[in-house]
């Protein structure tokens, strides 16, 4: 292909896929901007109200202190799922043992633990990154041991045979290959992690962004609250576009293989786990 | 060496291993004793964290006081009206996201175009915690348990829509010749072939709504005090009976796990047609 | 059988499958790759053809443009008068991936009486005429059983019971035994033979495997050269009457066997 006729594809491309957006952000807009309805302010008063909280006022560091105990919450999270997930794949009888322990666990309304961990603990920062980490630890344990479970037995045989240590069987093998299945955890745990966030805020907090929009709903200032919601929203969208290019950079070896294959070498992440809110 | 090894091996006791192997088998995948060994270990464990004194006395009681309070909220009639609010705000929520899930993922899953005009805003959506909606939504229903089915519905939807549509998208390319070369009508490429395929699929996002939809309403409850299972655990930490909290929860899981189960069995009941190692 | 069947085949006695000229490519402007250029054949009523040539040499691509299922980029596929754009009523094919060509949710029998079912064939003779194709091919009690219950062999047994059942008077086959293994894929090749004595069909098969198809072929057009091309066209005249064991330790036989492995590797190094 020429430069102009790759250019026309991907410009054929980018419209039929942008036009929609586009279309219900103008409709909002148009819709809403002579409103003097309290509750639906226009949408050019809600964006104007959401610069200047981020620029000028506390919505920024509302913001900050929210990122930063998602991101502590899932790094709890992975490391201990990973490593949990790792070991139960490995042995057979200890993961049948403890199967229905791991799919009770994640049965239990996580959001439930909300109101006992922040009675008990207080307001501050480390009950919510508790409650995060709670919440995101199973789908992302769950799946790694079936990734791990779902390495092909040739080639833990063949590292058998050719008498490579353990820990370097783990470190260069096992991660690697249950890699794709713990993304797939860790999108969902993604999710998990903002509700468990917001939920957390919205019950007992000083501030963050779930705090926020509650806050100002309760104060009847609905602007505000329309520019939290806003906000998280877009927030939850860079932050699975940030995990998708993680994903799409480490994993390299994986989305460069026939995508029969890739189907048919993991069908659980495609037809399961793809969405789960 | 290995040749002997296994000769002998064969040659080992032939009587027991007619039965023994089925037997071994079920004994090696569900080890029944070995999972109450695990249960009881959970409790031994929780029990000692507790005596150490490293948690607060309000966060994890003694499992010996959960076990003490939980004839109580099962004898007490609170505990059937706080499920049955739960259950009937979830099920209002989730039977209204199959009815516009799932024709909306047929429709758009049969067109190309409007696939990839809604890629986007699907993205967007479905990586929105619903929950966040509470406040905007609290605004304009209050709490009542209208806003709670709206709240489970907002949730419950996507998962359907997007499975329902994917099923129609992910079309095996030797069942699409297939279809084409025999000349088939589009009618019945429709019902025989399009739907059948997305069956799977579409189940697989019912399921996935259906344990949503608890969790969303619990977490509702919690919030915007609406009555349910959700109030009860709020009431019951705040009224200082951590306990009893704790019997909410765990039978808050016996639920969601009950309906998880029951949709896999309903799933391999509706799915004879595949076979066993593609279930789960 | 049927009366439509009897008409579509007798109708078939002065129709043949001919190409002119095709030419495939991928892609446009100066990325195309170039798969088929200047192809030339013609398939007689009632003969079995077999297109041999090395993987990559663009003989599944060959047998879409046949089928209707892509379009030629240059050239043509005709049918008697009619030319091939789009599938015919008058082609079947067989596809080489069973699994996949099968629908899973389908019992057999519904699976073999499916292009009928999109003919509007009643209910009765569908299933009638399901059951006669399936035995036709070696396959009894089956019928209420699922796809995946079935070896690969039974499973591609089926997808030759379908077409067979579309009583299409053309039968295309595209490596339909190249994921068998060996004992199996001499079995249905001697099924292929009854079939095609029994049935007069025409069939266009497609194989990288040269003793197949010197085994299956009146004739063996070879491909070969990127883009490929026909580079010779063997006459097997080894009767109608074949057999895996005298067959095959026929001196014409491996004589035949050598032409065309030399013919594949000269327009290989040719390239």
């Amino acid at each position: 292909m020429t430069m102009r006729q790759r250019f026309l594809t991907f410009a054929r491309a980018a419209l039929v896929q942008l036009w929609l957006p586009v279309v219900l952000i103008a409709a909002w807009w148009i819709a809403s901007s002579s409103s003097t309805s309290f509750y639906f302010p226009p949408l050019s008063a809600i964006l104007a109200d959401l610069w200047q909280g981020l620029t000028g006022g506390d919505l920024l560091s509302a913001t900050g202190y929210s990122l930063r105990n998602l991101l502590l919450g899932l790094l709890v999270a992975l490391v201990a799922g990973v490593a949990v997930g790792v070991l139960l794949g490995l042995n057979k009888a200890v993961e049948a043992a403890t199967r229905p322990m791991l799919d009770y666990a994640r049965a239990v309304p996580h959001v439930a633990f909300v109101p006992v961990i922040i009675v008990a603990l207080g307001l501050g920062w480390l009950p919510k990154v508790l409650l995060i980490a709670l919440g995101c630890v199973w789908p992302i344990l769950l799946n790694t041991v079936d990734g791990v479970r779902g390495i092909s037995p040739q080639v833990l045989e063949c590292t058998r045979a050719y008498r490579i240590p353990l820990r370097l069987v783990v470190r260069r093998v096992v991660l690697p290959a249950c890699a794709p299945q713990a993304f797939a955890g860790l999108r969902v745990a993604l999710q998990v992690g903002m509700v468990m966030l917001i939920v957390s805020e919205m019950y007992g907090s000083t501030t963050g962004i779930g705090f926020f929009v509650l806050q100002s709903g309760e104060n009847y200032a609905v602007t505000d609250t329309w520019a939290g919601t806003v906000l998280i929203g877009g927030l939850g969208y860079l932050l699975s576009l940030v995990l998708l290019a993680a994903e799409q950079l480490s994993l390299g070896w994986y989305f460069q293989r026939q995508p029969a294959r890739r189907r048919g070498a993991v069908r659980v992440p495609s037809t399961e786990r793809a969405v789960a809110s | 060496m290995t040749v002997t090894r296994s000769a002998s091996d064969l040659g080992a006791d032939p009587v027991t291993r007619a039965g023994a192997p089925a037997r071994a088998r079920r004994r090696r995948e569900h080890p029944f004793l070995a999972r109450i060994a695990v249960f009881a270990a959970v409790l031994v464990v929780w029990e000692l964290v507790r005596l150490t004194g490293i948690v607060p006395a309000g966060l994890v009681p003694s499992p010996l006081d959960v076990l003490g309070a939980l004839p109580g909220v099962l004898g007490g009639a609170a505990l059937w009206q706080e499920l049955g609010a739960t259950l009937s705000g979830a099920l209002e929520g989730f039977a209204a996201s199959l009815v516009v899930g799932v024709p909306l993922g047929l429709l758009i899953g049969r067109s190309k175009l409007a696939e990839r005009s809604t890629r986007l805003v699907f993205d967007f959506v479905r990586s929105f915690p619903t929950i966040a909606l509470l406040p905007v939504l609290l605004l304009l229903f209050g709490a009542t348990t209208l806003m709670k089915s709206i709240v489970v519905f907002l949730a419950c939807v996507w998962p359907v829509l997007l499975q329902t549509m994917y099923g129609c998208m992910r079309l095996d390319p030797a069942v699409e010749d297939t279809v084409r070369a025999y000349l088939i009508p589009r009618r019945l490429v429709y019902w025989r072939v399009i739907l059948p395929n997305a069956v799977p699929f579409i189940a697989t996002g019912v399921r996935l709504a259906a344990t949503t939809s608890v969790l969303v309403a619990i977490a509702v409850e919690v919030l915007a005090s609406v009555d349910g299972l959700g109030r009860a655990i709020t009431d019951a930490q705040t009224g200082d009976a951590t306990p009893t909290a704790y019997v909410y929860i765990f039978l808050g899981g016996v639920l969601g796990y009950l309906i998880n189960k029951g949709a896999h069995a309903a799933e391999r009941r509706l799915l004879r047609w595949r076979p066993p190692a593609s279930g789960e | 059988m049927t009366v439509s069947a009897q008409a579509l085949r007798a109708s078939a006695a002065d129709r043949s499958l001919v190409v002119e000229g095709l030419g495939k490519s991928y892609g446009e402007g100066e990325g195309a790759h170039e798969v088929l250029a200047e192809l030339d054949l013609r398939v007689d009523p009632g003969e079995l053809v077999c297109i041999v040539g090395p993987s990559g040499a663009g003989k599944t691509t060959l047998l879409r443009c046949l089928a209707g299922l892509m379009p030629a980029t240059t050239g043509r596929v005709r049918y008697g008068e009619t030319t091939v754009s789009r599938p015919q009523a008058e082609i079947a094919v067989v596809f080489q991936d069973y699994r996949g060509s099968l629908m899973p949710w389908m019992r057999v029998r519904d699976n073999v009486a499916f292009p009928l079912e999109g003919r509007g064939v009643g209910k009765a003779e569908r299933r009638a005429r399901a059951e006669e194709y399936l035995a036709a091919v070696g396959l009894t009690g089956v019928s209420e059983k699922y796809p995946w219950q079935l070896s690969g062999g039974m499973q591609q047994r089926v997808a030759i019971a379908r077409a067979l059942a579309y009583s299409a008077p053309v039968l295309l086959m595209d490596e339909p035994f190249g994921s068998l293994d060996a004992q199996t894929r001499f079995d249905l090749e001697d099924l292929t033979h009854r079939l095609r004595a029994e049935l007069g069909v025409t069939i266009v098969l497609v194989t990288h495997d040269i003793d197949e198809a010197a085994y299956l072929g009146d004739r063996v057009v070879v491909l070969a050269g990127s883009p490929a091309t026909v580079v010779d066209t063997v006459e097997i005249g080894l009767g109608s009457e074949r057999d895996q064991l005298r067959t095959k330790a026929d001196p014409r036989f491996a004589e035949l066997r050598g032409r065309i492995l030399t013919e594949i590797r000269s327009g290989r190094d040719a390239v």
